[in-house]
């Protein structure tokens, strides 16, 4: 039987083998290059588009002459709304959720089943929530279009996430802690909200600000439920407004350009940066959390 | 005559027939004719027209007209006028019955394949065969172009990058995660389509870039690093042990990551695609900004016709949705659709994250 | 496997009948009988994998952590059997201090740790807790070099050794009868060893306590008794 050299040995001279590893290495490299390039051209294309119309004036003032100038104050506003509702409903749900899954599930088929469910859930497109806040919230609750209504629907769409973050940073606990509160006498429930749950917090809030960051950026879920396009007022916090739509930022977006030529250019792409902005802040807030916690616990 | 696009099992409209004092013929014509949007061979009800009753001292013989096979037609009646409004009501008068034929769920199995969408007109069609394709095809393309470049991105992350580089490349991947759909749908709009169009638009007299083409280049970018982050994740639970015993087999660098590595990380690389698959099929923001928003049929039956499909404006699922929930009436038959549609999408959804799940057990 | 222990005239706190331990449908510990001697220091020693630490959190039900883990048999503290119905697994617990091979302070300040136990159990507060804290650190001989920033300063800052009695003035807070250590030095230095062994020698004084131990030599310095598994 005849044997196949995969490799063939080096000749004298030339190291093939290591320039063939060599250029195999800057190929690879070159991937994540080119991903590193795409999201700081990304950044900058935004940036070089919206830098000039952004002022105090644009960020703060309700537009004007039929959205054709002005500035997005409301719009800010609304979104800020959204996300602050959003926060105070999905976090406690999804923290809850989290914990049951990872405290109460030692039998393992049931858990693996709700954790497969949640993990889709989680990759579940916006529109989709969308649709169902929609026939949910608006028509069956009579919620109407409305920032409550944007609530529920946000609150839903951001829940897996924090779910899953709030499960994965509970199983990081050593079990070194879990153990020395119950050989101190704790209860079970004494162990997770003395010792595990402090814990597991940097964790649980850097998923907690990211899946609000993911919320914030998205126009579907918010489209058929929340929104409302002409807006030359600020919405205020009230039980009336509870049940009103409020502009934001994804929606404008969305509407501007669903309805071209009525917003000029310029002051789209003050919004675009107003947005990734917004969305950026929260992600770096993530990652302080995320990089003191590490230093604090290594 | 207007057919009733809601006709229930069996339901009948009537119809008056009369002629105006002015009239000076002897006789008068009934004629019809099938709204242009209307196809008999869709249609999910065979209408019959059936003469009910003749005014007084008029003499005609029972009619009754099958509108299936006669769409278009016209009958002559002998004259009759009305001069008052108690008299109108005396006139000739019609049934329309609508009569479900037997093979109404086939029916609308077909239209639902074969013909196109159209849900606004007077006989909505709701083909949605282009809208399916469409939406395959944008993902189909999105995948081919991020798999191997995300893919080799996560090889070089998990398998040659210091700590240092993968410490710093995270945040990156992170913020290209973060950056809002709509966002996204912009940056395609000022970077590729104009691009698109520079390079196609004269030969196919494009109005604009936007289209399949477009679509799925931004797809890739918005996929690019759900699929490097989780084909890492599924490189880097590969045992070292593994890595090791490649190595102390001889094998090169590329060799170990080709014969060793890539078979040991499958299940979870599949899981990696498929989940970003789900996550093409689903977004919305994307297709809606870049598709162009014109139903069209693929078409490859010639080069330049499959660079048609590519660069002209097409239409997916998704925004479907989301254009036609903007403007439905509740409650009518076309509410139902987009929903019908969203279905279709979990549906879809369901399916790959069952086989993910299979692979991950 | 056999635990052989002498036989003498002191009272009896803990008696096994019996017990087995079965992890995954695997015998872990089989029909041990045991007991141990109020107010003594009982060191168990053995082969590693002969079950010495599944014995020993036998002692205070923590095997029933593990979803797949089986005790039977019977495991008498005063006469009481601690696996009948409707045992409280947190009194139970509370008699029964354990401190673990590897120190686990938890992640706050060193006060925060020793004054977990009595605040949760007893509702203590204020003065009371500072002194049953105190009290605790310094029957654990560690008070005299935290006392200076015993607020401030977070449990995970201290040395390995000093870890460790921390871990020990956080047990003896919450007041137990009993003290199971398992392998309390076997991831420290000698001094810190030395250190902790005198310290057992000085706990055996008012508590019972039982050590798992790999080094027979340290078995012999500071226990009365020694059980022997194998």
């Amino acid at each position: 039987m005849a044997v196949k050299l995969a490799h063939k040995p080096a000749e004298a001279g030339v190291d093939w083998e290591a320039l063939v590893a060599r250029r195999d290495a800057l190929r690879l490299r070159k991937n994540a290059l080119l991903t590193t390039l795409l999201v700081f051209t990304l950044l900058a294309v935004i940036t070089y588009k919206g830098a000039s119309t952004i002022s105090w004036e644009f960020l703060t003032t309700p537009p004007r002459e039929g959205m054709s100038a002005g500035g997005i104050g409301p719009m800010i506003r609304g979104s800020l709304l959204l996300m602050l509702g959003t926060f105070l409903l999905a976090t406690p749900l999804g923290i809850f959720g989290g914990v049951c899954l990872a405290e109460y599930g030692d039998r393992s088929r049931i858990r693996r089943f709700m954790h497969a469910s949640v993990a889709a859930l989680a990759g579940t497109p916006p529109i989709v929530y969308g649709l169902f806040g929609l026939a949910i919230f608006v028509l069956k609750f009579q919620f109407g279009v409305s920032l409550l209504a944007g609530w529920c629907t946000l609150t839903l769409f951001s829940l897996p996430v924090i779910v899953l973050t709030t499960e994965a940073a509970l199983k990081t606990v050593p079990e070194g802690i879990i153990n020395g509160g119950l050989a101190l006498g704790l209860s079970r429930w004494q162990t997770l909200w003395r010792l595990a749950l402090p814990y597991a917090m940097p964790g649980i809030m850097t998923g907690v600000i990211l899946s609000l960051g993911r919320a914030a950026g998205e126009a579907m879920p918010v489209l058929f439920t929340a929104s409302i396009y002409y807006a030359s007022t600020f919405p205020a916090l009230s039980w009336e407004s509870l049940r009103q739509p409020v502009a934001n930022l994804p929606y404008y977006l969305a509407e501007g350009y669903r309805q071209p030529g009525v917003v000029p250019e310029h002051l789209i792409w003050g919004a675009c940066l107003t947005l990734i902005v917004l969305v950026l802040l929260l992600n770096v807030g993530a990652i302080v959390i995320r990089t003191r916690a590490r230093r604090r616990y290594l | 005559m207007r057919a009733p696009e809601r006709a229930k099992q069996g339901e009948r409209f009537l119809l008056l027939v009369f002629a105006m004092p002015t009239y000076t013929g002897k006789t008068m014509e009934l004629a019809w004719e099938p709204d242009v949007s209307f196809e008999p061979q869709f249609a999910p009800y065979q209408f019959r027209l059936r003469l009910v009753r003749a005014p007084e001292g008029v003499d005609v013989e029972p009619i009754e007209i099958d509108l299936r096979q006669h769409p278009k037609g016209c009958i002559t009646l002998p004259v009759w006028k009305a001069y008052s409004q108690e008299e109108w009501l005396k006139g000739y008068l019609f049934e329309l019955e609508a009569i479900p034929t037997t093979s109404t769920t086939w029916a609308t199995l077909q239209q639902f394949l074969m013909s196109d969408w159209a849900p606004t007109i007077l006989y909505p069609r709701f083909g949605m065969l282009p809208l399916l394709l469409a939406s395959l095809l944008i993902t189909t393309l999105a995948i081919l172009f991020a798999t191997p470049l995300g893919l080799a991105a996560a090889v070089y992350l998990s398998e040659q990058a210091s700590p240092r580089v993968r410490e710093w490349f995270k945040p990156i991947l992170e913020v290209l995660a973060a950056i809002p759909t709509v966002v996204l749908g912009y940056f395609g709009v000022v970077m590729i389509t104009p691009a698109l169009q520079k390079l196609f638009g004269e030969a196919l007299q494009l109005s604009s870039g936007r289209g399949l083409l477009a679509t799925a280049l931004m797809m890739t970018v918005f996929i690019l690093p759900t699929i490097i982050s989780l084909s890492e994740d599924a490189l880097r639970a590969v045992p070292n042990s593994l890595r090791e015993g490649a190595e102390a087999l001889g094998f090169t660098h590329a060799g170990r990551i080709r014969l060793v590595i890539l078979p040991a990380a499958k299940s979870g690389l599949i899981a990696a695609v498929l989940l970003a698959v789900a996550r093409v099929m689903g977004e919305t923001m994307i297709v809606w900004i870049l598709s162009g928003g014109t139903p069209t049929m693929p078409d490859f039956s010639s080069p330049t016709a499959a660079l048609g499909t590519l660069v002209k404006p097409t239409r997916a699922i998704p925004d479907t949705i989301a254009i036609e929930m903007g403007n439905v009436e509740l409650e009518s038959p076309h509410y139902g659709y987009p929903f019908l549609l969203g279905l279709i999408i979990i549906n879809l959804l369901g399916f790959a994250y069952r086989k993910r799940a299979q692979f991950q057990l | 496997m056999i635990a052989a222990m002498t036989p003498t005239t002191t009272k009896t706190v803990i008696q096994t009948v019996d017990l087995s331990v079965a992890y995954n449908g695997k015998l872990a510990l089989k029909a041990v009988n045991a007991q141990f001697y109020e107010n003594t220091v009982t060191a168990l020693i053995g082969p590693s994998g002969c079950g010495k630490s599944t014995l020993l959190r036998a002692l205070n039900r923590l095997n029933d952590r593990i979803p797949d883990a089986v005790t039977q048999g019977k495991v008498l503290i005063d006469g009481k059997d601690i696996y009948a119905r409707g045992v409280n697994l947190t009194r139970l617990r509370r008699e029964v201090g354990m401190v673990f091979q590897k120190p686990n302070p938890f992640p706050m300040s060193i006060f925060e740790n020793v004054a977990l136990g009595p605040r949760l159990h007893y509702g203590l507060r204020g003065r009371a807790l500072e002194e049953i804290v105190e009290d605790a650190l310094r029957k654990a001989a560690l008070w005299d070099e935290v006392k200076d920033d015993l607020k401030k300063k977070s449990g995970l800052a201290l040395s390995g050794g000093q870890q460790q009695r921390l871990c020990l003035a956080r047990m003896l807070a919450v007041q137990p009868r009993i003290l199971l250590m398992d392998e309390p030095c076997s991831a420290l230095n000698p001094i810190s060893t030395q250190e902790i062994e005198e310290l057992i020698v000085e706990l055996g004084k008012q508590y019972t306590v039982i050590v798992v131990t790999h080094n027979l030599q340290q078995a012999a310095r500071i226990s009365q008794y020694t059980g022997f598994l194998m």
